[in-house]
């Protein structure tokens, strides 16, 4: 009895692995995406704009779904500790494949393993949003500076809203 | 008759001294955060259209990052590379170009190969306002430095008169 129902369970869960494995699961070449450099700096620009129109001084980058950094601009009076943690936003995104105001909610119920926190670049912060082509994560933009709640998100956003329609 | 030279002295002195020389604060100038990305934007176009495929940072004179973009092509070391040509031109206040042949004759110590960011190579350019340097552009990906020096200039030409 319990043998089958094992039985019956992998026979359920194979079935299922292959249904979660990644679309572009292949069996040579992996292929990736990654934004243009005049898309990438127009979302960085539209979402550092975003936040000087509301007096909010922050700095913004987009990295590629490698986590190196494709753009960045620092907005007048953004403090020098912005340039890092718009970093570290944006790639800690773009690690747990999450944006950062989801990953913070969710790390309430479910906190990550205490080990990862050592690792660079990680931030636990609202601030990172993915930016992605259908279902594919084609990169992340990271703001940091404003003050307020999730303002820098808001920002973010409105940078990957600005050229959603373009990426194909 | 004795003070006369002292005199003369100091002023030559106050003379020689930086723009900014004061008793109490130091102001220091940068871009605006518009003109900096205007510039890295350029840079990175003027590039683009030789089909040079770089990555362009701009630093302000504390040598924190204020702008920067990969063009398309262009390796994610080529932006650290960039990083590190502004930086050099920043802290020297000197271009990176004129530096690799000062050092040519011995005039640059090899005691600064050691410091982190430092990179003697041709494609750092210093940002000035009149005479006073407020940053500088670092251009790395073109094929020969001198490539990359041409995309910086093209781009800070473009923006020179509003430096002010």
């Amino acid at each position: 009895m319990s043998l089958k129902s094992a039985g019956l369970g992998f026979a359920l869960a194979v079935p299922l692995v292959v249904m979660m494995m990644p679309p572009a699961a292949a069996q040579g070449l992996v292929k990736k995406s990654y934004l243009s450099a005049a898309l990438a700096w127009e979302a960085l620009t539209t979402a550092v704009e975003a936040c000087a129109k509301q007096g909010q001084q922050v700095s913004g980058v987009v990295l590629d779904p490698a986590g190196n950094q494709q753009a960045f601009l620092r907005g007048d009076g953004a403090g020098i500790h912005t340039v890092d943690t718009a970093d570290y936003k944006a790639n800690t995104t773009l690690s747990f494949r999450i944006d950062g105001i989801d990953l913070v909610e969710r790390s309430k119920t479910r906190p990550p393993p205490g080990p990862i926190g050592k690792l660079p670049r990680l931030l636990l912060a609202q601030g990172g949003v993915l930016i992605k082509a259908g279902d594919e994560i084609v990169g992340a933009i990271g703001i940091s500076g404003a003050k307020g709640n999730n303002i820098d998100t808001a920002c973010a956003r409105a940078g990957v809203e600005k050229i959603k329609d373009r990426l194909k | 008759m004795v003070t006369k030279p002292v005199v003369l002295l100091a002023f030559a002195l106050a003379l020689a001294a930086p723009a900014a020389h004061a008793e109490g604060l130091v102001s220091t100038k940068r871009l605006s955060a518009s003109l900096a990305a205007e510039l890295v934007k350029d840079a990175v176009d003027a590039c683009a259209q030789k089909n040079f495929r770089v990555g362009v940072v701009v630093l302000d004179t504390s040598g924190v990052q204020q702008a920067s973009l990969r063009g398309d092509g262009a390796a994610a070391q080529n932006v650290l590379n960039a990083f590190d040509k502004a930086y050099t031109a920043v802290t020297f206040g000197t271009d990176t170009d004129e530096l690799v042949e000062r050092s040519k004759r011995g005039g640059v110590s090899s005691a600064f190969a050691k410091l982190p960011h430092l990179l003697l190579n041709a494609g750092g350019v210093v940002i000035k306002a009149r005479d006073e340097v407020i940053g500088a552009i670092g251009v790395s990906g073109a094929p020969g430095g001198a490539n990359d020096v041409v995309c910086a200039k093209t781009a800070l030409e473009k923006i020179k008169d509003r430096m002010k």
